[in-house]
């Protein structure tokens, strides 16, 4: 069968029998999911590969040990592990995600888009960098779930819990956020219709 | 480093249908309308982890064998 078809619960059981396939489908599977959201996060390339590489390896000793029982909510699960583990970088470096201004991040790598005009390639480039300014500009909680919901995929349910919050509490908070994005996005007269 | 892992369309685990429902039944209209404007500029955010950092996972994995 097409690893592909496979289910997660699936793809955990040929992983823990032994099939080094079934870690590789997860990965491929989650890998952008988890990565973006660690990245937007921590807002540094360097660090979200040692957290995204962090994070599998706890999944790989959590799987190893047999102690894995979410459920089959693969995902919910790995994103919990990232979560955490963004955390502890903050607590150990004694600051706040927001203070981090560092952009090593080009959209171009990406997409790839070089047909269009200078101009319009300019207005583009300067479009999506004050679209992840102003994400990060976001006050942390209300950032996190705007990331968990449309980068990670996951649901309020899913959010709820891994920030241990009720569901309305994180519902609320995308609800700021999307009006906070909106709002800072007016006041920069920043159009996304391009 | 090239990536050579595929991108493909999950036919398992997709529950996007269900997960938008869920923005519909949760979110007022004017949020869900700006919602969809700015979704697919968030959608080119996304980004992959290096070639690298996936083969160091693998080969700890099979170090553990």
């Amino acid at each position: 069968m097409d690893f592909q078809l496979k289910s997660d619960q699936d793809l955990i059981h040929q992983y823990i029998t032994g099939e080094e396939a079934g870690l590789v489908e997860l990965i491929r599977r989650y890998q952008s999911k988890i990565y973006t959201s660690i990245y937007l996060l921590v807002k540094d390339e360097y660090l979200a590969e040692d957290i995204f590489q962090d994070t599998f390896i706890k999944v790989i000793n959590t799987l190893k040990a047999g102690k894995y029982n979410e459920e089959g909510k693969f995902l919910p699960w790995v994103t919990r592990i990232a979560h955490n583990l963004v955390i502890d970088h903050f607590r150990r470096e004694k600051r706040a995600p927001m203070v981090n201004n560092g952009d090593d991040f080009d959209i171009f790598e990406v997409l790839g888009n070089y047909d269009e005009s200078t101009e319009d390639r300019m207005v583009r480039e300067q479009t999506h960098k004050d679209l992840k300014q102003l994400i990060q500009l976001l006050p942390s909680e209300q950032k996190e779930v705007l990331i968990m919901r449309h980068f990670g995929d996951l649901s309020f349910k899913e959010i709820a819990d891994i920030t241990d919050v009720s569901i309305n509490t994180a519902l609320g908070r995308m609800r700021y956020a999307l009006n906070n994005l909106r709002k800072m996005m007016q006041s920069k007269e920043l159009s996304l219709k391009n | 480093m090239g990536e050579t892992f595929t991108k493909t369309t999950n036919t398992i685990t997709n529950n996007a249908p269900m997960k938008e429902a869920e923005m519909h039944e949760n979110l007022d209209a004017d949020e869900l309308i700006f919602y969809h404007s700015i979704r697919t500029e968030l959608d080119l955010l996304k980004k992959e982890p290096k070639l690298q950092t996936i083969h160091h996972i693998l080969d700890y994995s099979k170090s553990l064998r």
